[in-house]
């Protein structure tokens, strides 16, 4: 090649040979070429030939040029203009298939076809504290060659011995930099964090936009906090990152044991994954790139579904580079948290005698039993712990997931496999399993169509005993009904085994069931649940060539959920053994097995087409966009239900004919909106937004179905007025926004509620005609309202975000207000009752919500180590407006009983005084049993006479707190790293409000099952059995069998302040040192330990009780704490 | 450039398909038919289903005898009729309910639900029952049908309460015009005519009986029957009772049209002979003030008819 030198025209053989042996020498050294960089070249031409753009430079400066004839392309196809540009702007505008080394004032054309030499370079990367960066990534420009950096932040790397390589260097929360490499061999490389993450792009509503520009009430959080919290599920993923979102987890079930998600207390958000509105609580968190959560009008872009917040779940997409694999294992052992233990059998019997002598009766066990049962002599009573004997310890639970992820210029792919396998903490198989799959795909064709396909799905498989209780409410848990309720009602001095023999279950009396007999699946049989998911969706996104700026985007996605039920319940019996003539006496609890199958199919179609225009004009930065959505939903289910005469197969052809039932039904949704949004940005300080959705929904008749939902909100960019800019330069960060938008909701609409007509099959409404001929009635649906329509709500946010010294420090604020009107009701209460029709819904009712949220976070680096504290505090409160009802009779009741216009979360009820001392107190105070107060005994509460009257009743209920959801609540996120060490650890608490206790009697379900182990700590006498001996005080009443109606009030004694503060997770990991992994071929290798839910600091009066958790008294299934193990590996 | 012409014009053609196929019309793309209504309008113009909101009709009579049921579990069969080998309500098609103890206690729930909502419903069917197409023979019977149902929870209102407002179109609601709807209570006496003129005018246009795959409608002796039940409590409430409350309880006209009524419907139902069973249990009927064996209709189910000892 550079013989070539040799037949160039300009130059002398002699000078050929000097430049030559230069050329090697001045190779190696790594000169600062500065005339390259200063010299100022001026170009106007026009199809011009590499030789005029040549000869140009090298008049105009002292650039000289060497290069093959032969080789030069001599097409005049070059069009340049260059105003005082460098001789790189230059040479990188006209050389195609050249590279260039440029030697002091030389040029060196070499073909690109022609063999490449390459030259290693080395260098270090650093922040701008000059900290070494490890694991940096250093690429080749337009190529797939790169390194990393190693443990010092260095990195090695052979490129072509060309001037003209550009190395792009990057890393995870800083700004990438693009490096000339020049002929340097030897580079120091900085870059700077993107602390604030202006220019992070966080997804909103049908497109995306820089944080920076946001004029909306949008908080976010990325995959790192997400994995970090390592739950199976993702709502529990969320827990405390986004301020005004709070999650709450209702049962520790696997499988169940997802969270109840509420922003700002509206209820439950929209749930939107990858665009299209889809359930996302059970996709894999390691699938997940970010997690947006709008909440106030950013989110009317929603129409019909926004008014509760939106949560947008966006998966990864792969990026240009080497391809990584990631793997990633985790092995928990879970633990209940909160969860009352119940009496054992000596506990149980003492009591109980103590019950009954409290009310002067006699002992059922008597003194010599109860001995004899804790010796274990007694003949029929025994000392069972039914949570011993039911609940296992410690239960344990294992998550796989792979990731691959790559990509070059034009394909980007993320593909991902996960498994999650979960096991319940009942003494039974209750298992939990979840496979989960995704794959997106992205390429571009032709250079503007870009392709997109992402398929996912999952599938979930819960396998249970079936739980013999049938019963238990639609929202309740069956399966945690039966079991936990079986729990609660066995009387602990019953034997689990008839005789010990394990072949016979226990019979017990009452309203009894043998809780272990009801969890074994041999013998009550299976409940087999399976759901599973798919989605699928395919766009096309085209940039218009001619228009800079528009695009256009056309997406479909189909959706199919299905839902499969298994349930098996098996002909059971208890027994009682006859120690006579040993034989054991069968009990029947059910005569006949049956097996139900049912089947559920979701079928969702959606569609979003687009046009988006974006362009930037001087100062002026203007983006558009129209949209169109449609939605079809169709669900069918089909059930059949049939008697199996011998233990056999469970299968349907193996049951009898003769009773088999089998019914099904099916229905169909469909929605359709219109989207636009302006986005004009001026001068990057002043922001506003307009955006509508014109919504229609099926539910409503033609003439009321669309709804137009407008939204503006506006922003300013404090920070960069100039005026700030040069007084107040403390403050890199600081933007004044509000919004105002609007919203509706048909969700609680009955579909055709305007369509008069008859509802079939009526309801108890068959009549046997005659012989043979049973008939189904049509039963008339009532009045209807043809005027029926949405609910309408308003949003309005105001906020401010400021950050100092470069993002270290930084808050948010928000105030805002939500006002909903048209709410749902029906106007009986105005009927009169001979009119004999109940009105149909109309839209009646209003109420409103208020609150604010503050974010106050800190990122400091010191040295080695990084802290990252960030806090959140939400306040939000509702009140109701106007409410449908007929007026009080007279202003006590108006008072007492009107709630309208009032918050909606205050709780009635006595005010609680204290406790009872002695029977003189008690026969001194005013009447509270109706009998004189001869039914009260020392210990039970004293309430407080409000209206004076010498008694209490219900006149004397007043407001006695907040109930139910907290209005505040508030959350702590922690990381802390050093070297390869990281820690974080998240809070989340809750205050002004108070929990009902649910543990108001002694015995369960009034002495009817077992009882609970607190009450041991109870006024009680000295002697119980000596009427006239001391009382000892205690924290609850004395015991009484049934309970006793007095004390079960709600009133300040039971409603027990709740604040609280949650350590939710707690994680240390440690990122093994590059220089071990490397030779194992491993990029990152990550062990890491964790616990959740471990520690709860709460009112202690609230022991054994979950303030999260849904009040009860003890029929749910508990809440877990969890320690896990586990470990991140890429390749 | 020619390439890029030619994606442009596909990509359209692509989009214009796709938006045609699913947006043919917008307003049939909302146009969701629910899968368990049936409209107004395609069930009155339906003999078939007609007969539907018949038998909602029947299946909503509130008879003590079968039609209560103990506490809250509806299911719980234990109706006064379950008791004994009686009788049990028609809906009980297949084995004597599922309760192995059927027992009756003092202190028992006994629910009765306000029935204005099943009057309206009888309203309605005869308001539309003129419309349908329907011969005027069927027409006719079917209205006497409901007629004598509507007469069912009137009397069933009338032992109870007394007088009661009557009803007998369908209310309209006028916000306007809230105070029309609030009707005052008629006489005793009013509740009690109305239900013997009901049934006269019903009765004739009954059929004597139907087939066997429809033999738990009402039919003329049925009504009959029942007429007579009827007919004997208000001759017993005007000849022994006492008239309070301006006539809202209490009859003042004399007895005897009621005994007479009475009478007149058990002899028809008797020299019928269509009461097999009974030959052994009648006496001599006398119009007098004694108390006779009669024919108290404890059910309309067949013509199987049950005589009580009051």
């Amino acid at each position: 090649m550079f013989k070539n030198i040799l037949y160039s025209k300009n130059y002398s053989n002699k000078m050929k040979l000097t430049i030559l042996l230069l050329c090697a020498i001045f190779c190696q050294v790594s000169a600062f070429n500065s005339y390259a960089q200063n010299a100022e070249i001026n170009l106007d031409l026009k199809n011009a030939t590499l030789l005029d753009v040549i000869k140009s430079v090298e008049k105009q400066t002292e650039f000289v040029f060497l290069y093959s004839n032969e080789e030069i392309n001599t097409s005049r196809n070059i069009n340049i203009n260059v105003t005082r540009g460098s001789i790189y702007d230059v040479l990188d505008k006209v050389l195609e298939n050249y590279n260039y080394k440029i030697e002091n004032r030389q040029i060196l054309l070499l073909p690109k076809s022609a063999q490449q030499s390459t030259r290693k370079i080395t260098g270090t990367v650093t922040d701008e504290w000059n900290e070494p960066i490890i694991g940096a990534n250093v690429v080749i420009k337009g190529t797939l060659t790169g390194t990393v950096t190693d443990l010092d932040g260095r990195f090695m790397l052979d490129i072509p011995a060309t001037d003209s390589e550009v190395l792009v260097v990057s890393y995870i929360g800083y700004l990438p930099r693009e490096v000339r490499v020049g002929n340097e061999s030897i580079l120091r490389i900085s870059i700077h964090e993107d602390t604030q993450k202006l220019d992070e792009v966080v997804v909103v509503g049908y497109g995306t936009q820089k944080r920076v520009n946001l004029t909306g009430s949008v908080a976010s959080v990325t995959s790192d906090k997400i994995i970090k919290a390592n739950r199976p599920d993702m709502s529990s993923a969320l827990a405390g990152s986004l301020p005004g979102v709070r999650t709450v987890q209702k049962s520790g079930r696997p499988g169940e044991d997802g969270s109840d998600i509420d922003i700002r207390g509206f209820g439950s958000p929209l749930t939107i994954v990858d665009g299209i509105e889809r359930p996302f609580s059970q996709i894999d968190p390691n699938e997940v790139e970010s997690v947006t959560v709008l909440k106030d009008a950013s989110a009317s872009v929603y129409g019909f579904k926004g008014l509760n917040g939106v949560i947008l779940v966006t998966t990864k997409r792969g990026s240009e580079g080497k391809a990584q694999i990631s793997y990633n294992y985790n092995y928990g052992i879970q633990m209940i948290s909160d969860y009352p233990k119940f009496m054992n059998g000596v506990q149980y019997a003492t009591y109980m005698d103590e019950a009954f002598m409290n009310v002067g009766q006699v002992p059922r066990y008597g003194k010599e039993r109860i001995a004899a049962i804790a010796a274990g002599t007694d003949p029929d009573y025994v000392n069972t712990d039914w949570n011993k004997a039911l609940l296992k310890n410690t239960s344990p639970s294992q998550q796989h997931n792979l990731n691959i992820s790559g990509g070059n210029q034009t394909t980007k792919y993320f593909m991902s496999v996960g498994y999650l396998d979960q096991d319940g903490i009942v003494k039974t198989d209750d298992n939990y399993k979840r496979y989960n799959f995704r794959s997106n795909i992205s390429t571009v064709l032709f250079d503007n169509l870009t392709v997109d396909m992402q398929v996912g799905g999952r599938s979930e498989r819960r396998d249970a005993p079936n739980s013999f209780s049938g019963e238990g409410e639609d929202d309740w848990d069956k399966f945690a009904y039966g079991v936990f309720k079986g729990l609660a009602m066995a009387i602990p001095t019953y034997k689990v085994y008839a005789n010990n023999n394990h072949n016979y279950y226990q019979f017990m009396n009452g309203s009894s069931i043998n809780p272990v007999a009801g969890v074994d699946r041999d013998i009550v049989g299976t409940n087999y649940n399976q759901y599973d998911e798919f989605n699928g969706q395919f766009s096309l996104n085209y940039d218009f060539p001619f228009i800079k700026g528009l695009s256009a985007k056309a997406m479909i996605a189909y959706d199919r959920q299905w839902r499969s039920v298994k349930d098996y319940a098996k002909a059971w019996s208890l027994y009682d053994y006859n120690s006579v003539d040993e034989s054991y006496t069968e009990n029947v609890q059910r005569a006949i097995t049956t097996l139900e199958e049912k089947k559920e199919e979701n079928s969702i179609f959606n569609q979003q087409y687009s046009l988006t225009y974006k362009n930037i004009f001087g100062k002026h930065d203007i983006s558009a966009m129209v949209l169109l959505e449609s939605r079809q939903f169709e669900h069918s289910e089909m059930y059949a239900k049939g008697e199996i005469d011998v233990t056999g197969l469970p299968e349907l052809d193996a049951t009898n004919s003769a009773n088999l039932k089998a019914g099904g039904k099916s229905y169909k949704e469909a929605y359709m909106g219109i989207v636009g949004r302006l986005n004009y940005i001026y001068d990057n300080k002043y922001l506003i937004e307009f955006s509508f959705r014109e919504d229609g929904s099926y539910k409503f008749r033609k003439g009321n179905r669309w709804g137009f939902f407008p939204a503006i909100s506006g922003g300013w960019r404090i920070s960069e007025e100039n005026f700030f800019k040069e007084n107040i330069s403390l403050f890199d960060n600081v933007k004044i926004r509000a919004s105002y938008g609007k919203v509706g909701n048909d969700a609680d609409a009955n579909a055709a509620n305007f369509l008069a007509g008859y509802r079939y099959p009526g309801e108890f409404s068959d009549f046997v005609m005659g012989e043979n001929n049973v008939l189904i009635g049509a039963q008339d649906k009532g009045l209807t309202n043809p005027f029926l329509t949405w609910y309408k709500v308003a949003m309005t946010n105001v906020g401010v975000d400021a950050s100092v010294w470069g993002g270290k420090l930084y808050m948010e604020f928000d105030w805002f207000y939500r006002k909903r009107s048209g709410i749902l009701a029906e106007r009986d209460v105005s009927l009169p009752s001979i009119f004999g029709a109940t009105f149909p819904q109309e839209n009646l009712n209003g109420d409103d919500n208020r609150g604010i949220e503050l974010v106050l976070g800190t990122k400091q680096r010191f040295g080695d180590w990084l802290f990252d504290a960030k806090g959140t505090f939400s306040y939000s409160r509702a009140r109701n407006l106007r409410r449908e009802r007929s007026e009080s009779g007279n202003d006590y009741k108006n008072w007492r009983d009107n709630d309208s216009y009032r918050w909606t979360n205050r709780d009635w009820g006595y005010t609680a005084i204290g406790q009872f001392q002695s029977y003189e107190e008690i026969f001194n105070s005013p009447i509270q049993d109706g009998q004189g107060n001869i039914t009260l005994m020392p210990g039970d509460i004293k309430y407080k006479d409000i209206n004076g009257d010498g008694k209490i009743d219900d006149l004397d209920e007043t407001q006695i707190g907040r109930s139910g959801t907290p209005d505040i609540f508030f959350g702590l996120n922690i990381t802390v790293a050093y070297k390869g060490f990281d820690f974080t650890m998240f809070l989340q608490g809750a205050t002004n409000y108070t929990y009902p206790f649910g543990y108001k009697q002694p015995f369960v379900q009034g002495g009817l099952g077992g009882g609970y182990e607190m009450y041991s700590d109870r006024w009680h006498r000295v002697d119980p059995e000596d009427l006239s001996s001391e009382w000892i005080p205690g924290r609850f009443p004395a015991l009484r069998r049934e309970g006793y109606g007095g004390n079960e009030r709600t009133s300040t004694f039971w409603n027990i302040n709740a604040t609280y503060l949650r350590l939710k997770t707690i994680d240390l990991g440690y990122t093994l040192p590059k220089n071990i992994t490397g030779k194992a071929g491993i990029q990152r290798a990550r062990v890491y330990v964790n616990a959740y839910n471990l520690l709860t600091f709460k009112n202690s009066a609230l022991k054994g009780v979950d303030p999260e958790g849904e009040s009860g008294y003890g029929i749910f299934y508990p809440q877990m704490k969890s320690f896990n193990l586990g470990v991140n590996v890429t390749f | 450039m020619n390439k890029i012409k030619y994606t442009i014009k596909r990509f359209f053609t692509i989009t214009a398909l796709i938006l045609s196929v699913s947006f043919a019309s917008c307003n049939d793309f909302f146009d969701i038919k629910p899968t368990d209504i049936i409209n107004e309008d395609d069930v009155w113009s339906d003999p078939k289903v007609i007969l539907n909101v018949l038998t909602d009709l029947y299946a909503k009579i509130q008879w003590e005898d079968f039609g209560y049921f103990e506490g809250f579990w509806v299911f719980s069969q234990m109706s006064p009729s379950c008791a004994s080998d009686e009788a049990f309500p028609s809906w009980q098609a297949g084995d004597f309910g599922g309760s192995n103890n059927a027992q009756a206690e003092y202190g028992d729930e006994w629910f009765y639900e306000w029935p204005y909502d099943q009057i309206r419903n009888c309203n309605v069917f005869l308001q539309r029952i003129e419309h349908a197409p329907l011969d005027e023979i069927d027409k006719k019977g079917y209205e006497a049908e409901v007629r004598v149902i509507r007469a069912f929870h009137y009397f069933h209102l009338v032992k109870r309460f007394g007088g009661v407002p009557l009803v007998t179109e369908p209310m309209e609601y006028d916000p306007s015009n809230l105070d029309s709807l609030q009707k005052p209570r008629e006489k005793e006496e009013t509740i009690w005519n109305f239900i013997r003129t009901e049934l006269d005018e019903s009765i004739p246009e009954l059929p004597e009986s139907r087939d066997s795959n429809m033999k738990n409608r009402v039919n003329k002796y049925i009504a009959l029957a029942f007429q007579s039940r009827a007919m004997l409590y208000a001759a017993s409430i005007a000849e022994y009772g006492k008239v309070e409350l301006d006539g809202l309880v209490g009859i003042e006209a004399p007895a005897n049209i009621y005994w007479k009524a009475a009478f007149d419907a058990s002899d028809a139902v008797i020299s019928s002979k269509n009461i097999p069973y009974l030959k052994n249990t009648m006496t001599n009927q006398k119009t007098t003030n004694s108390f006779s064996w009669n024919l108290i209709m404890g059910s309309i189910f067949g013509q199987k008819s049950l005589s009580y000892l009051l």
